[in-house]
């Protein structure tokens, strides 16, 4: 599963520390989303997609679509 | 409150964590020590005890290697939770294998009349066996996978 959420970030200009502040993770948390070695659950996918004003379906992309 | 505050703090310190593994390992040296020995000249003192204090022992390492495996972090979230679940997973798959492995050579062993499975090798079983191995394994995984990503970030920015 891809993700924008570093594009995101950039054009928000917040850092990981800030964003993982925001959902309540740790840094580590959100740099292994980003890379997409993890998949976050439902509840963290909603909370990000919250700080960025978006939908879960537009940070999160299926690789098969 | 505060004390259950103050007790967490504690429970989650590594102070703790480390006397607990010291202690664990204590105990293996121990328990390896009567096992192997033919005449138990350690600890001649405590041999006429010797059952109840094993049996204490036994109590305090399952204890101590309980907490010690699934302390919390200090920011415990789901990906921690995912590395830990993960781990005993590994753990429990490699630990099987092993002990399908050592089963299938005892069986070819005494099956074939070879007797190439020596006293040694049924000790090994025996460890494998053991749950506070597993543990000990279980922890030894976690920290290292832990520790790797922790590693990569440090050099990510």
């Amino acid at each position: 599963m891809k993700n924008n959420i570093r594009v995101e970030r950039a054009i928000k200009k917040i850092t990981q520390q800030d964003l993982a502040d925001l959902c309540g993770v740790s840094r580590q948390t959100i740099n292994a989303i980003e890379t997409e070695r993890f998949v976050p659950s439902t509840v963290l996918a909603l909370k990000i997609a919250r700080v960025f004003e978006k939908t879960v379906n537009d940070l999160f992309i299926l690789e098969d679509e | 409150m505060v004390q259950d505050k103050t007790l967490r703090e504690f429970c989650n310190s590594r102070y703790l964590e480390f006397s607990l593994a010291v202690m664990l390992l204590l105990f293996i040296l121990l328990r390896y020590e009567w096992n192997t020995s033919h005449e138990n000249t350690f600890l001649p003192l405590v041999d006429q005890y010797s059952r109840y204090v094993t049996s204490l022992l036994l109590v305090l390492a399952y204890g101590s290697a309980f907490f010690v495996a699934f302390s919390e972090e200090k920011q415990e979230d789901e990906l921690v939770r995912e590395i830990r679940f993960s781990s005993v997973t590994i753990v429990a798959a490699v630990l099987f294998a092993l002990m399908i492995l050592f089963s299938l050579l005892a069986a070819l062993s005494q099956g074939f009349r070879l007797n190439f499975f020596t006293d040694q090798n049924y000790l090994v079983m025996h460890w494998i066996s053991n749950i506070l191995f597993a543990f000990f394994i279980y922890v030894i995984v976690f920290r290292v996978r832990l520790f790797i990503i922790k590693r990569r970030l440090k050099n990510e920015e």
